[in-house]
C-alpha cells in the first residue's frame, strides 16, 4: 500500500514568551490509501498541531512531510501549490461543520468542486449524488442554518469528498455529536476508505474505535502506538 | 454558482440601500455635468449657428462675447472686399430690457441686415424679418407669433420663434432689423435725457457701431491667408470660430467648469468613502467563509473575485440607479440638462474607478485573512 501521508520524525516548538514548549518531538505517522486511522491524545498533546502540519497549514521546525506523493517538508512550496495540494488532494473535516453560510448544502459541497474550476453541471451531480448517498437526499436546497448538528457535519464530510482527495484530515469530527450520530459520520468516512482514501481522524469517542483500522496515540510529542504498518 | 451574488442575497437591504446612495450620488454628478453641459450648449450656441468662419473684432480685444467689442460700420465693405471673403456681415447685439406681455425682462438684441435676413436662425416657427417693425425671438420669452414686443421704445410685431437661442444667464436672444437696432441704440427714456442735459453729459447714444464683423469664406478656401490679410490691418484683431467658440467656454466659463469639477470630484470622494465602508464590513462580515476558501485551497483570485464582484454589482446598480434618479429629476430644473453619451461615459467611468478604488481596503482586509480563522 502507498501511504497518502507520511509525517517522519516531526517536531514542532512553540514559544510562549520566554517559555519553549516543544509540542510535537520526533512524531512519525503514516497513513495508507484506503486506510482508517484515529489519532487519541490528551488534550493540548498536539493532535491538532499534527493535522495542521499534515493538511499543509503549519510548517514543522524539523522532519519530513509527504501527502500525496509530494514532499511538503522540508521542500519549501509557494503558497498557491500549497493551496493546489489542500484543494485537490486534501479534504478537511472539523469540529464545526463550517459551511458557508449564505449557500445550500447542495452548492456548499459544490465549493470544493467550484474553486477548482470544475464544471458547473459536474459539480452540481457529484455534490447531489454524494448528499443522496450520505442521506441528505431531501436537504439539497436547505441553508445550513434549516439543518440540525448531524446533517450540517454530513454535508461537511459530503464536501471533504467532493473533490476524491488522496487523504482526509478529521479534527473532532463527532465531538459536537450524541453517539449515534457520531459513528454515523464515522461511518461515512469508513465507506469513503473503499474508493482508496486515507483518513486521519482525531477522535476522544472511544465507543467508534471499532471502525477504524489501527488507533495511535500520542504523548510528549511522540506518536506512541500503533505506529507499525498494517498490511502491505 | 456566483458567491459573490448569494452573499448579496444574505444582506439584500443592506446592499440596495448602499447602491442607491451610490445612485444619488452619481445622479448628483449627472446633473451637474448636465448642467455644465447645457450651459456650454447654450452659451455656444450663438458661435455655432451663425453664419462666420471669421470673426473680426475691435484691435486687442477678443470681442464681442468675452469682452466689449466696438467697430466702425464701415469695416463690413472693407472685410467683403479681401479676396477669399464670400460675405462679410455687421454683427451687432446688445443687451436689453424687453416687454412682452406686460413683462419685463433681459434679452439679448441681435441686429441683421435685411439683405442678409439671418437664415442661420434656428427657426421654430413662423418667418424671418422682412422689414423694420418685426422682430424675431426666441421661443422661451414666451410671446406668440402675432404678439408684440417693446424695447427701447419701439414695439415690434414677433414673426419667428427660434429654438434654444438663450444667454448663459438663460436670458433670450431676439433678432431685429438694423435699422430697429440702431434705434433702440440710440434711445434713451425722456428722463435720462432730461437728466443727460442737466449734467450737461453730451455723449450721443452710438447706434451706429457694431460689435463685430463676420466673415464667411468662399468655398475651399482656407481661412489662413484671410486671417493673414486682415491681421495686417491695425485697427481690429480677427478670429476663426474655434478661436470664439475657445473664447466662450474657457473664457467666460472657466470658473463655472473648475466649479462643477471640484463638485464632482467631491462626490466621487464620498462614492469612495461609502464604497469603501460598505465593501470593508461586507468582507469582514465574510472573514470566516474567506478563511475556509483559503483553507479549502481556492486561489486567490476566487477571492478577489467575490469582492469584486460585489463591487461592480454596487457600481452598476449604483450608476443604473443614477441614471433613472437623473431622469427623473431633472425635467424640475428650470434650465436645460445635457447628458449626453459623453457625460454618460465619464460619470460612469468615474463611479466604476470610484468603487474599484473603496474596494481596495476589503481585498487587502481580505490577503491578511489567514487560512486558520476557519478553524477558530
Ligand atoms: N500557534 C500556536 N502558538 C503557540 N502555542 C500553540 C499554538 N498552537 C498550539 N499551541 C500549543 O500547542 C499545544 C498543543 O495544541 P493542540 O495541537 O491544539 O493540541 P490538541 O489538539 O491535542 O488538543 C497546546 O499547549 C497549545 O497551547
Ligand atoms: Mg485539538
Amino acid at each position: 500500500m502507498t501511504a497518502v501521508l507520511d509525517i517522519d520524525r516531526v517536531s514542532r516548538v512553540f514559544h510562549n514568551g520566554g517559555e519553549r514548549i516543544a509540542v510535537l518531538d520526533g512524531a512519525s505517522l503514516a497513513v495508507d490509501a484506503g486506510e482508517m486511522v484515529a489519532l487519541k491524545g490528551p488534550s493540548g498533546s498536539g493532535k491538532s498541531t499534527l493535522l495542521l502540519i499534515a493538511g499543509a497549514l503549519d510548517r514543522p521546525d524539523d522532519g519530513a512531510v509527504t501527502v500525496a506523493g509530494t514532499r511538503i517538508f522540508p521542500d519549501r512550496h509557494a503558497e498557491p501549490a500549497l493551496r493546489a495540494l489542500r484543494r485537490r488532494a486534501i479534504g478537511f473535516v472539523f469540529q464545526k461543520a463550517n459551511l458557508v453560510p449564505f449557500l445550500t448544502a447542495a452548492e456548499n459541497v459544490e465549493l470544493a468542486r467550484f474553486i477548482d474550476a470544475a464544471p458547473r453541471g459536474e459539480a452540481k451531480a457529484r455534490a447531489r449524488d454524494l448528499l443522496a448517498t450520505l442521506g441528505l437526499g431531501e436537504r439539497f436546497d436547505s441553508l445550513p442554518s434549516r439543518l440540525s448538528g448531524g446533517e450540517q457535519q454530513r454535508v461537511a464530510v459530503a464536501r471533504a469528498l467532493a473533490n476524491q482527495p488522496a487523504l482526509i484530515l478529521a479534527d473532532e469530527p463527532t465531538a459536537a455529536l450524541d453517539g449515534a450520530r457520531g459513528r454515523q459520520v464515522l461511518e461515512l468516512l469508513k465507506g469513503a476508505t473503499k474508493s482508496g482514501v486515507g483518513v486521519l481522524v482525531v477522535t476522544h469517542d472511544d465507543r467508534a474505535l471499532d471502525l477504524f483500522d489501527r488507533v495511535v496515540s500520542i504523548a510528549d510529542g511522540k506518536i506512541v502506538a500503533g505506529t507499525e504498518r498494517y498490511g502491505g | 454558482m456566483n458567491l459573490a451574488i448569494r452573499d448579496i442575497g444574505r444582506s439584500a437591504v443592506r446592499f440596495l440601500l448602499t447602491a442607491f446612495g451610490i445612485g444619488l450620488l452619481t445622479s448628483g454628478s449627472l446633473v451637474m455635468q448636465g448642467i455644465y453641459r447645457g450651459i456650454v450648449t447654450d452659451a455656444t450656441k450663438l458661435v455655432r449657428t451663425v453664419d462666420a468662419d471669421i470673426w473680426v473684432v475691435e484691435a486687442a480685444t477678443t470681442g464681442p462675447f468675452a469682452e466689449t467689442s466696438r467697430v466702425p460700420r464701415s469695416l463690413v465693405d472693407r472685410v467683403a472686399a479681401v479676396p477669399g471673403v464670400r460675405a462679410a456681415r455687421a454683427f451687432a447685439l446688445a443687451s436689453e430690457t424687453v416687454t412682452a406681455d406686460g413683462r419685463r425682462q433681459t434679452a439679448s438684441l441681435l441686429s441683421l441686415d435685411l439683405t442678409d435676413d439671418g437664415g442661420w436662425l434656428p427657426l421654430m416657427s413662423g418667418r424671418l424679418l422682412r422689414s423694420a417693425g418685426e422682430i424675431v425671438v426666441d421661443a422661451s420669452l414666451g410671446v406668440a407669433i402675432g404678439g408684440a414686443v417693446t424695447v427701447g421704445g419701439e414695439t415690434l410685431t414677433v414673426v419667428g420663434l427660434m429654438e434654444g437661442m438663450v444667454e448663459p444667464s438663460g436670458d433670450p436672444m431676439v433678432a431685429v432689423a438694423a435699422a430697429d437696432f440702431r434705434r433702440v441704440q440710440g434711445y434713451r427714456p425722456p428722463e435720462a435725457v432730461e437728466l443727460a442735459r442737466a449734467s450737461s453729459d453730451v455723449t450721443p447714444g452710438d447706434g451706429a457701431a457694431l460689435s463685430a464683423v463676420t466673415a464667411s469664406l468662399q468655398p475651399g478656401r482656407s481661412s489662413f491667408a484671410v486671417l493673414d490679410r486682415i491681421r495686417t490691418w491695425p485697427d481690429v484683431a480677427a478670429l476663426t470660430r474655434d478661436d470664439q467658440l475657445g473664447l466662450v467656454i474657457n473664457g467666460r466659463l472657466e470658473r463655472l467648469r473648475k466649479q462643477i469639477l471640484l463638485f464632482t470630484g467631491l462626490l466621487s470622494v464620498i462614492t469612495a468613502a461609502v464604497v469603501t465602508v460598505t465593501i470593508y464590513a461586507m468582507t469582514v462580515e465574510k472573514q470566516h467563509t474567506i478563511a475556509l476558501l483559503k483553507l479549502m485551497g481556492a486561489r486567490d483570485r476566487v477571492v478577489l473575485r467575490l469582492i469584486l464582484d460585489q463591487t461592480g454589482l454596487l457600481a452598476v446598480s449604483g450608476i443604473a440607479l443614477g441614471f433613472w434618479i437623473e431622469a427623473t429629476v431633472a425635467p424640475l430644473f428650470p434650465r436645460r440638462i445635457v447628458v449626453d453619451s459623453g457625460a454618460a461615459l465619464q460619470v460612469s467611468a468615474i463611479v466604476v474607478v470610484t468603487c474599484l478604488i473603496g474596494s481596495i481596503a476589503g481585498i487587502w482586509r481580505a490577503s491578511r485573512i489567514d487560512a486558520r480563522e476557519a478553524l477558530s
